[in-house]
């Protein structure tokens, strides 16, 4: 049987390496990879699903058109497809100029290819696209603001740590090869504090779990470092070395006292003091932070405050020690990052137009003018489950002439397509992709034909440049013809730079990323306007109208912010993500589904007894935006005043929880603030 | 070498990797699951810890499935101790579910067999491990040789049984076991979570299933009673002209010992292998109950067709009877039912009571109905204490009309109402035995973490 190293390419910080039997055509057996020191035990049990996933009876294998006045469709030819496809856009290009086409792209894939289709939108002469980004821009720019660069130690780092915060972090469900080295960690002795509303599986282990209101742990973070100095359990030296606004940082905190913060977040006063005290006695330190904490419209502010308690007990450039969000060292492709590389560009090119708030997708949508889009091509993504605000973006999008959705799965967004195209799986074109956990570089091998009549995006969009009569100098190096040797070659020249890392090396296993550093920031070299690591960023200022010094106050949606609002709607909707999904991924598999039959709605029992929520029973969780029915679980391990529901249902099964949230930013990055997020809930 | 699973608690987070890998390597049809997990303390309870125990087949050094088999379809490697079921000889009568304490013989309803969980030895052949151990993404899950490896035998949640299991368990860590969190335990918490969003686990025993098994046993108690009382000669109910009796008495008799036998292959997976089901007659009482049953029909019927009259072999046929009355009841000792040994619903009390009634005999049936009126009130009694569900109109309606009025009218009533008395003895003695099936109990890994969460929860209660 045919063994691959290929690797997983979903938007996951695990990003596993695996090896694939491939037996008769089909995916026979996933196993672990060794070459990937980060990920050495094996994929989970989405990676384990693929075997099904690639084969599924469901999946779409080949162009659908939906039948007029009707929600069904029917198969037509590619030449249909695209001979459809072309005139629309070459009608929209003529009548209302190509800025009309909406390109809406996600993270449903990871690749270098990816490319591809921004440059046929460019070749087509331009289109209207989206900024920032759903899932981690407050962190990325409070830690580009605050240390530079967004990079941190290897994974395996982590169990040289004695004391380790997963603050907002479940890693035992979204990062479960961490948990090797986080236990290792703690067989050595290492602490563990876990800093969550909710008492996950990755707080199980914890000494101490604390559990603050949604939005405040800022207020935690500004009252630890008070009582740090206050206590002297600060490194002088480093400060003195490294931190650039320590003073103006320290006038900040004289405020904050662990009484206060207490009363804010809802903590007891002896947590806040001890969290304190293992900061401040225990060395080194670790803090990994989630994503879903820096989904609050406070969240920037926040993450600069955590970032500063490592600053000031020395905490950065040591083994064991330092700030885990991203690891952007894998990225050895782009010339400018994230989070800079999904800002609207200072100077708009006049070809295409990026004005569509990605975190405000159907508001902006609708409000587009001049011209005001008609079509959308949608890949490797799920907007309509997976962007804030359902209600709105359903509107938006059919509102509409013409939908493109490339899609494997009928999902909810396919649902509004008039033409769907078969997308591809990870195992039928070559890519290669970077991580954002671990330093690896990968190639996601080819290791079978694309079933059906499914062809690859690239494919697609270079029949459509031939059919639209592209330049060759138009499509040359940027749109691959079909075949494999073609995919190589593309490849090869977007790795030219980089000698270390060949087609032919990676296909043996996973390399490390040129120039990785392995403890990040050891050489203490910080790219900020100071060249030390800013608790005083005029930057911050002057980009986002932030407070230069990090600061503490409620988010927008607050139940401590006195309105009618927060009268009428006194639960935080938090929505996690599950060990079982990546966002919408996954959950149409049979594998998966019966582990994980129907939504569910976790609820305290106390407040479940306020409003006659029995455990099991059918509940309604709405907002003045929307409303999702689910059944509730009752469940002691929920902060009261929070109702937890994970995301990435699609309507189809349940509901997404999204009918609820807001398009709205975080304070910094153009980040989707989906936990300010207020809603009640009623039995049904 | 006895091969073992280790499971390290501090390790698992309960990710189904484990049953994923193991269903895709097995190539197990959608809705089997070799490998389960579950969790302990799925509610948060605070101040106890949740974790979750994968368990497949433990592959015991004593494995009860293998002993209980009757139609010897399990062997035992003795190179890795692996226990495998053999599908060409498996029956599909899952009573191998019944004797295995940990759930891991599963039944396919679509294939009419059992399934379980085989080490993966066709992997452990190739050097290889089995693939949930290969696939654990935490490394919680590990392998090894039984002797040697380091673990407890037992944690919370885990049945506890004389099989030997082969594996072990490294216990939490001490100060690691829960996070210290700000909720507080009070009792109002522990008493608003009942039910499940999902519904409880089915049980492995189902009285909606095993109607042909209520049937089956109790027609095998009333031969019994009908042809032991027609062997005592007195006069009789049902069989007055059983001895030497009328030809269509006795093949009336006939075809209700082959309606009883056809009733027990019904719930068989596989009823045309049926006549498996004696081969294990050193070990299984289940192979004992058939080989006992179908001999005492088969004799008992020829007696009766022969009409032969031989007060020896007479004799030996009620032996054999009786025996297999004791044998039916035997069959049930492999669950862990409260109180099984003095149930009142035991066959061969049932027989004996039939006896009683058919032979017009008032001291074997005023005997035996206060015997069971007296069994069977301790247990209402019993479960009302332990807080298990009583059935109060059942209760009533079994003691009224199956054993109180009997008894009364037995005693004080005219003759000609004895149909009555037997009509109101059945009824009785069905609804006894539909509650026996009903009580069954076969532990399970979920059953078992359920109770011990209840006395975690009594314990923090009482320390708070």
């Amino acid at each position: 049987m045919p063994v691959y190293t290929t690797a997983c390419p979903r938007n996951c910080y695990s990003t596993c390496t695996m090896k694939v039997h491939v037996q008769d055509g089909r995916l026979r057996r996933i196993e672990p990879h060794q070459g990937n020191k980060a990920t050495f035990e094996g994929p989970c049990l989405k990676g384990l699903s693929y075997v099904e996933r690639v084969h599924s009876p469901d999946r779409i294998l080949h162009p659908l058109r939906r039948k007029s006045g009707s929600a069904d469709f029917e198969q037509i030819s590619w030449d249909e497809a695209l001979s459809a496809i072309t005139d629309k856009l070459l009608y929209y290009r003529e009548t209302f100029g190509p800025q009309s086409v909406f390109y809406y792209s996600a993270s449903g894939t990871k690749g270098l290819i990816n490319a591809v289709g921004m440059d046929f939108w460019r070749a087509y002469g331009g289109c209207t696209t989206t900024y920032g980004d759903l899932c981690w821009p407050a962190g990325l720019e409070a830690t580009r603001l605050t240390l530079g660069e967004n990079k941190h130690n290897a994974p395996w780092d982590i169990e040289n740590a004695r004391l380790i915060i997963l603050w907002g972090k479940n890693s035992s469900e979204t990062n479960i090869h961490q948990t090797v080295y986080i236990n290792r960690a703690l067989d050595a002795g290492a602490k563990l504090v876990v800093i969550d509303p909710r008492r996950t599986e990755s707080s199980e282990r914890a000494e101490l779990l604390i559990q603050p209101r949604p939005g405040t742990d800022g207020a935690i973070a500004l009252a630890v470092a008070r009582l740090l100095i206050e206590k002297g359990n600060i490194d002088a030296d480093f400060i003195a070395d490294h931190v650039a606004g320590y003073d103006e940082f320290a006038a900040r905190v004289e405020h904050f006292t662990a009484e206060r913060a207490a009363e804010i977040t809802d903590v007891p006063v002896s947590y806040i003091h001890r969290l304190a005290e293992y900061i401040g006695t225990v060395k080194p330190v670790t803090i990994n932070a989630g994503f879903g904490m820096q989904r609050y419209t406070n969240s920037g502010q926040t993450m600069r405050a955590m970032i500063a308690l490592l600053a000031i007990t020395g905490n950065i450039g040591e083994p064991g020690a330092g700030w885990i969000f991203a690891n952007l060292q894998g990225d050895v492709f782009d010339a400018v990052k994230d989070p800079i590389a999904f800002y609207p560009p200072q100077t708009p090119d006049g070809v295409v137009r990026v004005s569509v708030s990605t975190c405000k997708l159907g508001q902006h949508m609708l409000a587009t003018d001049n011209p005001p889009l008609k079509m959308i091509w949608v890949e490797r993504g799920n907007p309509v489950t997976q962007n804030p605000d359902t209600n709105t973006v359903l509107r938006a999008i059919r509102s509409l002439q013409f939908r493109v959705v490339v899609e494997q799965f009928m999902t909810d967004t396919a649902r509004e397509a008039d033409i769907i195209l078969p997308a591809k799986t990870m195992f039928e074109q070559t890519d290669v992709i970077w991580a954002y956990w671990h330093p690896y570089i990968q190639l996601k091998q080819k290791v079978m034909d694309p079933p059906g009549e499914v062809r690859p995006e690239s494919e697609v969009y270079w029949h459509l440049a031939r059919r639209l009569g592209f330049s060759d100098t138009d499509t040359a190096g940027k749109i691959p013809a079909p075949g494999d040797r073609e995919i190589d070659a593309y490849l090869e020249n977007k790795l030219a730079g980089l000698p270390q890392l060949t087609l032919d090396r990676l296909r043996e296993g996973p390399l490390i990323a040129p120039g990785h550093q392995e403890v990040a920031f050891a050489d203490f070299v910080f790219a900020t306007p100071s060249g030390k690591i800013e608790l005083l960023s005029h930057e911050a200022n002057r980009r986002w109208g932030v407070d230069p010094v990090s600061d503490f106050t409620e988010p927008v949606e607050s139940v401590r912010r006195r309105s009618d609002e927060s009268d009428k709607y006194p639960f935080y909707m938090m929505t996690p993500n599950t060990k079982n999904r990546i966002h919408s991924q996954f959950n149409n598999l049979h594998m998966i589904r019966q582990l994980d039959p129907k939504p569910l709605v976790l609820i305290h029992p106390d407040d479940a007894a306020r409003k006659g929520i029995a455990n099991g029973a059918r509940v309604r969780i709405f907002n003045d935006r929307g409303q999702v029915e689910v059944d509730a679980r009752l469940d002691l391990g929920v902060k009261v005043g929070c109702v937890s529901m994970t995301n990435g249902w699609w309507i189809s099964q349940g509901g997404t929880v999204n009918f609820c949230s807001c398009g709205r930013e975080t304070d910094i990055g153009h980040g989707a603030a989906f936990h300010d997020n207020l809603v009640d809930i009623a039995p049904v | 070498m006895q091969k073992a699973f280790v499971l390290d608690i501090n390790k698992c987070t309960g990710c189904q990797a484990c049953q994923l890998a193991c269903s895709i390597e097995n190539e197990l049809a959608p809705h089997m699951n070799w490998r389960q997990v579950s969790t302990f303390n799925e509610h948060h309870h605070p101040a106890i810890p949740s974790f979750h125990l994968s368990l497949a087949c433990n592959h015991c050094v004593d494995p009860p499935c293998m002993t209980h088999c009757p139609a010897l379809a399990y062997t035992k490697d003795l190179q890795t101790g692996a226990v495998t079921l053999d599908p060409s000889s498996c029956i599909g009568c899952r009573y191998c579910a019944w004797a295995c304490p940990y759930d891991a013989p599963q039944f396919n309803p679509v294939s009419g067999l059992m399934e379980k969980c085989t080490f993966c030895n066709h992997r452990m052949s190739d050097g290889l491990e089995p693939a949930c151990v290969t696939s654990c993404p935490t490394g919680a899950l590990r392998f090894g040789d039984h002797h040697g490896i380091n673990g407890d035998a037992s944690v919370l949640g885990f049945p506890r049984a004389r099989a030997k299991p082969a594996i072990r368990f490294i216990a939490l860590h001490d100060g690691r076991n829960y996070p210290q969190a700000a909720s507080s335990a009070t009792e109002s918490h522990a008493s608003q979570i009942t039910g499940e969003p999902g519904g409880a686990p089915a049980a492995k025993i189902r009285l909606r299933s095993e109607w042909t098994l209520v049937t089956f046993t109790l027609l095998a108690a009333w031969l019994v009673g009908a042809f032991v009382s027609s062997a005592t000669q007195t006069p009789s109910l049902v069989g007055t002209q059983l001895t030497g009796a009328s030809l269509v008495t006795a093949l009336s008799y006939t075809a209700a010992g082959a309606l009883t036998m056809a009733l027990s292959a019904l719930h068989l997976g596989r009823r045309r292998r049926a006549y498996r089901a004696v081969l294990n007659w050193r070990r299984s009482w289940l192979s004992r109950e058939v080989i006992l049953l179908s001999t005492f029909l088969v004799m008992s019927s020829a007696y009766l067709l022969l009409g032969v009259t031989n007060a020896a072999l007479r004799w030996i046929v009620v032996l054999i009877g009786l025996s297999a009355l004791y044998a039916v009841d035997r069959v049930y000792h492999v669950t862990a039912t409260h109180r099984l040994e003095i149930h009142s619903a035991r066959m061969l009390l049932t027989g004996v009571l039939f006896t009683g009634l058919m032979s017009e005999n008032a001291v074997v049936f005023l005997t035996t109905c206060g015997i069971k009126l007296l069994l069977y009130g301790y247990r209402k009694i019993w479960f009302f204490r332990n807080q298990y569900p009583v059935r109060p109109r059942w209760s009533l309606t079994r003691i009224v009309i199956g054993l109180a009025l009997p008894m009364v009218v037995w005693t004080v009533g005219p003759a000609h109402v004895l149909p009555l008395v037997a009509m109101g003895v059945v009824v009785g003695e069905v609804i006894d035995r539909c509650e026996f099936y009903v009580e069954l109990d076969v532990p399970t890994p979920r059953k078992q973490m359920a109770r011990d969460l209840d006395i975690e929860i009594d314990r923090v209660l009482r320390r708070a």
